[in-house]
């Protein structure tokens, strides 16, 4: 097990200096999802801060901006090693499946939480209508988050091996992750931070049931 | 036991002809296989197979007892394909380092070290692989492949792409292991000069063809 962790860091700090000397990549993502935000921020802006509608926009609206980040991410995930043959290399270092792909559940999740917290800085900065729940928010976004980073880590590695990856990674992300977004919304604006602990939760049995099938997944 | 064993081995693609048909082979320790074969005969197939990296249609690998499909099958291999397997982004000491923590191995291993000399690298060390060359990448690539003394080296047309220094080093390396007691697979295209250069380079070489998808030694 002790092994299995410090491999764990090992993927992990090398998937985060990468990320790092490839700036551009990681500002534009950023860059994107701040704009979106911004966007949201600005047009429920109008509405007053009780507005049942501006609350309504905002929330699928960062819920949406989550899920291109989703996918963003998605693409810097297995698709990249894959792309490079680094993900063979990996294979050949002894590295198991389950292994490689908690390492990069892990690192999926670090990155959409990070741009979440970002990109809803943006929205309540530029916005009004999400000013007042700002923590209940937050917690219920970040909730969603896990389930995200395990959709997103899975539709990665599903579609290593296929060509129509550009269509087919956005697509399984919100297909797999719809049934969710809809209920995180709902969630945001009800302010029910209580349930986000059941967001919590199916987000961590989905992780461990696509962790179970990256065995068949990635070989 | 045999380092490698393949038991009634066959692969086939997506339903066409089996690129292999019932390859029954066994390799003790310091046995050295050249495959030869045209473009397409399945000499990268069957080094892939071997490391692990494909299943076969039928039959089975074994790699020091154990099924080639294992992770653990592969602490015993070190494999060189055509395409480094390096990350472009970090250093050629950075990428050693990776691929050594990940395979347990130890990167200031007397064995390591003489090669690394041999192959010049010293002073690249500190270098980014994305400012390297492809031919400077492929003998980082030879380092990483040498990783952890692994007992089953598979070459994948090793002297295509390296020039004669890093030739010369390469085949070094490979009769360093094979006097530890590795064993070797390299491929190559039916060429002469690859074919006499390995054979006067490495000790007690042993030549197969791969026609038609049958292994046939020579």
């Amino acid at each position: 097990m002790n092994n299995t962790i410090k491999i764990i860091l090992v993927l992990l700090w090398k998937d985060f200096v990468i990320e790092a000397r490839r700036a551009l990549e990681l500002v534009t993502a950023l860059l994107f999802s701040l704009l979106i935000a911004s966007f949201l921020g600005f047009s429920t802006g109008k509405f007053s801060p009780d507005t049942f509608t501006g609350l309504v926009i905002g929330s699928t609206g960062i819920v949406l901006t989550q899920a291109f980040i989703a996918v963003f991410v998605a693409i810097m995930s297995f698709v990249r090693e894959a792309d490079r043959g680094t993900l063979i290399g990996l294979k050949l270092a002894s590295v198991t499946p389950i292994t490689l792909y908690v390492s990069k559940l892990v690192f999926t999740l670090i990155l959409v939480e990070i741009f979440t917290v970002i990109a809803y800085g943006a929205l309540i900065y530029f916005g009004e209508s999400m000013l007042e729940p700002i923590r209940g928010s937050l917690i219920i976004l970040l909730a969603s988050g896990l389930y995200l980073s395990a959709v997103s880590a899975f539709a990665s590695a599903l579609s290593v091996h296929l060509e129509a990856r550009l269509a087919l990674i956005p697509t399984l992300i919100l297909a797999l992750g719809a049934p969710l977004m809809q209920s995180t919304v709902v969630l945001i604006v009800m302010q029910n931070v209580k349930l986000a602990g059941l967001l919590t939760i199916s987000g961590l049995l989905f992780a461990m049931i696509t962790a179970w099938l990256s065995e068949y997944v990635l070989e | 036991m045999p380092v490698l064993r393949f038991e009634n081995v066959w692969k086939q693609y997506y339903g066409l002809n089996y690129i292999l048909k019932d390859i029954n082979l066994e390799l003790d320790s310091r046995d050295v296989l050249l495959v030869v074969g045209a473009n397409g005969s399945g000499k990268t197939t069957l080094l892939k197979i071997c490391g692990g990296l494909l299943a076969p249609s039928r039959g089975r690998v074994l790699v020091n007892g154990v099924n080639a499909r294992e992770p653990t099958a592969k602490r015993y291999i070190g494999m060189l394909l055509h395409e480094p397997l390096l990350y472009p982004e970090l250093t050629v000491l950075e990428n050693l380092k990776l691929y050594a923590e990940l395979k347990g191995a130890r990167l200031d291993d007397d064995i390591l070290v003489e090669i690394l000399e041999m192959l010049q690298l010293k002073a690249y060390m500190g270098k980014s692989v994305r400012e390297l060359s492809y031919g400077w990448r492929k003998r980082v690539d030879v380092l990483r492949a040498l990783l952890g003394r692994p007992k089953l080296l598979l070459l994948d047309e090793p002297l295509s792409s390296l020039d004669p220094v890093g030739v010369k080093a390469l085949l070094k390396a490979l009769n360093m292991h094979i006097d530890m007691g590795s064993t070797a697979i390299l491929t190559s295209p039916y060429r002469v000069e690859d074919i006499s250069i390995l054979k006067g380079e490495l000790r007690e070489i042993m030549v197969a063809k791969l026609d038609e998808g049958v292994l046939k030694f020579e």
